[in-house]
């Protein structure tokens, strides 16, 4: 055996240990690409007279619902058909599930479900029928068929529409269908285009359920929507397209483990606010205007019911301590503002 | 069960349509019988035939994918796994399955009738199928445009599908000779017919096929369209009847006859499909674009129609010029007048073509076809009848094809003509591409 010197074994530590780390990084890289479910690199489409998308590039996450927002001809609709590889592109890439929509588009159409603003539903067949076909010509098998359409139909809320006719149905109904057609084959993906649109408030709401509920069973979900207020209700991304182009991606909410902002507000300004905010290690980027004050705060909820505490023991009058979240309205409204300046 | 096929039969045959279409049929067959016996009974079930297969069926088959995509469910159907196999005879003979329930009590009553020619009948049923396919196939190749009148895609795959059948059934049905010439073979009329409907039959499915196939992304391209341009060309060549029309080309043998009229044939596809098949912008970008890069074995699906037809077009005109040259005795001149007559027809042909991409992509007069149907009435029938009539017959080369007359008046107008067109269109192409956002291919 070959006798080792104490500096050759720390280097072989140090070296272990940075290739450990290495290995860590490139595993965590690794598993942060499976986790991506869409891949878009400098994607064109071009319209005879206009350029719809102009290099859009972005990425979606496993079990994300992403929010599709843009002004009316952003590109939205372009987009949602080119990930479903309806449209070929004029240039750049598209993969789902790490298959390349424009070299295997029905590789990925059996991965995806679509719904499209006009939902594409057979006025004159019954919901059964519709039901029925669409199980058929996605091929599930027949021993599935019915199983998959009633667990469908269940979930939807429609068991009791099956012989009617789907034209007589309610805009409502006629959404729930669509929904239970795209999802009859279990698709990773499904991209829905204006879902709210033309729907009473009642059913918006069962609607924002589904959708919430999908995510919560790890399906990935990219919805369009021109009403901002109900996508907040379940998306956890939100991606701003104007003129082609991607203007912002971002979570729609901190992301557990990042720090939330939260905003404290006293009766009266007092300087012991600073101080005792300033002692707390789990505060960052302080900022006190007046009677209140604005902070990164890493910690938790139960963290957080304990820094309330200690303001109040440190004599400080408390009106408020809550989180402060910015609207996706308010961030939309800023990016817009930002694009006309 | 194809599902497809099972759709179709839900919408067109609920049972209120079943029982429907015999009582009405009954009372036609019962109002015939007072009327005239069992001639006439034979004649309203071929009439009827007629009516619900080659008018009626053509209609619904034509509507079988636009009415996909009017009703936005065409999308659904591309990413759903149906094949294109499962598509093509699902829609064929789904979206028409009510008129074929009515031909089968048609048939019923015909077969009743003692005056009943079941050759005729044959051959009417083959024609009821051929036009659906035809309808079918059209249909497939108009919504490849990007216009928004799709309901009017749909009379207008109907109307080509009833103008292309409409000589063919007036000379099997009323103008029947007992036997066709072709390639120097006597072929007995009903069996060369039948044979010709079966294989007509065979092609327009396999092209709806084909269709579909791209239409459902499964494959980029098939030497499909350029087989039947080769079959149609080599097929339409073999007309011995036609060898005297062309006599005044003045070739030197009927072989080079039959090569010249095969030319002609693939002229006449190529004018066909630039009318028909509709200008897409965008598909000829991107043909042109993967076309410079050499990749034209992927850009195959994006390819205008009309361009594998030129070029087998070109290529039987370079074998018609090959054989004249070839021909000719040793020692004897050139035969300058068919040979410039083989570059006139071509040269008349890129002019076209360039005119029409001049005035369908970039001018701003909106319908396409329409302007291209007056340049053509203007240019082939209008001038030349004017021209004639100020008794300068002798300039007639200047305006179309001629046989006659000195070779350089033949082609070279014609081919000034033809660059200045081309000229026109890549002017037009470079000031679009300038106020295009993406840059034209080829350098353009």
């Amino acid at each position: 055996m070959v006798p080792v010197s104490a500096d050759q074994r720390r280097r072989r530590v140090g070296r272990s240990l940075v290739e450990r780390i290495a290995w860590h990084r490139a595993t965590r890289h690794q598993a942060e690409a499976r986790s991506l479910l869409i891949v878009v690199r400098n994607l064109i489409f071009d319209y005879p007279t206009k350029r719809a998308l102009c290099g859009v590039s972005f990425e979606i996450k496993a079990g994300t619902i992403t929010g599709l927002v843009g002004p009316n001809g952003a590109g939205k609709t372009t987009l949602l058909r080119c990930l479903a590889g309806l449209d070929v592109v004029s240039s750049g890439t598209v993969s789902v599930d790490r298959i390349d929509v424009t070299e295997a588009p029905r590789e990925v159409h059996r991965r995806l479900g679509l719904l499209q603003d006009d939902l594409g539903l057979y006025d004159a067949l019954s919901v059964r029928q519709s039901l029925n076909y669409q199980a058929a010509a996605y091929g599930i098998p027949s021993r599935d068929r019915q199983r998959r359409i009633q667990d469908s139909i269940n979930r939807l809320g429609i068991a009791d529409r099956l012989d009617d006719k789907v034209g007589a149905l309610s805009r409502g109904l006629r959404q729930r269908l669509a929904i239970a057609q795209a999802m009859l084959h279990r698709p990773k993906v499904l991209l829905l285009d204006e879902p709210a649109s033309g729907l009473d408030p009642e059913a918006r709401a069962n609607l924002s359920e589904l959708l919430r509920a999908l995510g919560t069973e790890g399906m990935t979900l990219m919805v369009s929507s021109h009403i901002l207020a109900e996508l907040e209700d379940y998306t956890t991304h939100m991606m701003i397209l104007r003129n082609g182009r991607v203007v912002e991606h971002c979570p729609t909410r901190a992301p557990v483990g990042r720090p939330r902002r939260l905003r404290v507000a006293l009766v009266q300004p007092s300087s012991g606010l600073r101080q005792c905010l300033a002692a707390d290690p789990q505060v960052s980027g302080l900022d006190v205007e007046g009677a209140a004050a604005r902070f990164d705060f890493t910690g938790d909820t139960f963290a957080q019911a304990q820094l309330l505490r200690s303001l109040i023991q440190s004599g400080l009058q408390v009106a408020t301590l809550q989180e402060e979240q910015k609207s996706m309205q308010s961030v939309y409204s800023e990016k817009m503002r930002g694009m006309k300046r | 069960m194809n599902p497809e096929f099972q759709r179709n039969l839900w919408l067109e045959l609920p049972p209120h349509r079943m029982v429907a279409m015999p009582a009405v049929l009954v009372l036609v067959f019962f109002a015939a019988w007072l009327a005239g016996g069992s001639i006439s009974f034979a004649g309203a079930a071929q009439l009827l035939i007629g009516l619900l297969l080659i008018i009626w069926g053509s209609r619904l088959a034509a509507e079988a994918v636009l009415a996909e995509v009017i009703g936005r469910t065409w999308d659904t159907q591309r990413m759903s796994a149906l094949g294109p196999w499962e598509m093509t005879w699902g829609k064929l003979i789904g979206s028409t399955a009510f008129m074929w329930y009515g031909s089968i009590w048609c048939v019923i009553g015909f077969l009743l009738s003692p005056h009943g020619n079941f050759v005729l009948l044959i051959r009417l049923l083959l024609a009821g199928l051929e036009a659906q396919a035809l309808a079918l196939l059209l249909s497939m190749v108009l919504i490849r445009g990007e216009s928004d009148s799709l309901r009017f895609q749909v009379t207008i795959a109907q109307t080509v599908t009833l103008l292309v059948m409409a000589p063919f059934l007036f000379f099997t049905m009323f103008n029947r000779p007992d036997s066709v010439y072709w390639y120097g073979f006597i072929i007995p009329f009903d069996a060369f017919v039948t044979l010709f409907q079966l294989v007509f039959v065979g092609w327009t499915v396999l092209g709806t096929y084909q269709m579909l196939r791209t239409a459902l992304q499964y494959s980029k391209g098939s030497p499909t369209w350029l087989m039947f341009l080769i079959f149609s060309s080599a097929f339409i060549a073999g007309f011995d009847h036609l060898q005297s029309f062309v006599a005044s080309a003045g070739m030197p043998t009927p072989a080079v006859t039959r090569l010249f009229i095969a030319f002609c044939a693939a002229i006449i596809l190529t004018y066909a499909c630039a009318v028909v098949e509709p200008k897409s912008l965008v598909r000829l970008r991107q043909w042109l674009a993967l076309f410079f890069a050499g990749h034209m074995r992927q850009g195959e699906h994006l390819s205008p129609a009309w361009f594998a037809a030129l070029v087998v077009a070109v290529v039987l005109g370079v074998l018609t010029v090959v054989n004249i040259v070839g021909l000719r005795a040793p020692g004897a001149p050139l035969p300058v007048g068919p040979l410039a007559l083989v570059a006139a027809v071509l040269l008349f042909t890129v002019r076209d073509l360039a005119l029409f991409y001049y005035l369908v992509l970039y001018s701003r007069f909106g319908g396409g076809n329409l302007v291209i149907g007056v340049y053509l009435i203007a240019a082939y029938f209008l001038l030349p009848v004017i021209l004639s009539s100020a008794r300068l017959g002798s300039l007639m080369p200047i305006l179309v094809p001629s046989p006659s007359g000195p070779p350089e008046l033949v082609v070279l107008p014609v081919l000034i003509e033809a660059l200045a067109a081309v000229g026109l269109v890549i002017r037009r192409w470079r000031a679009a591409s300038a106020e295009s956002p993406s840059r034209m291919p080829g350098g353009l």
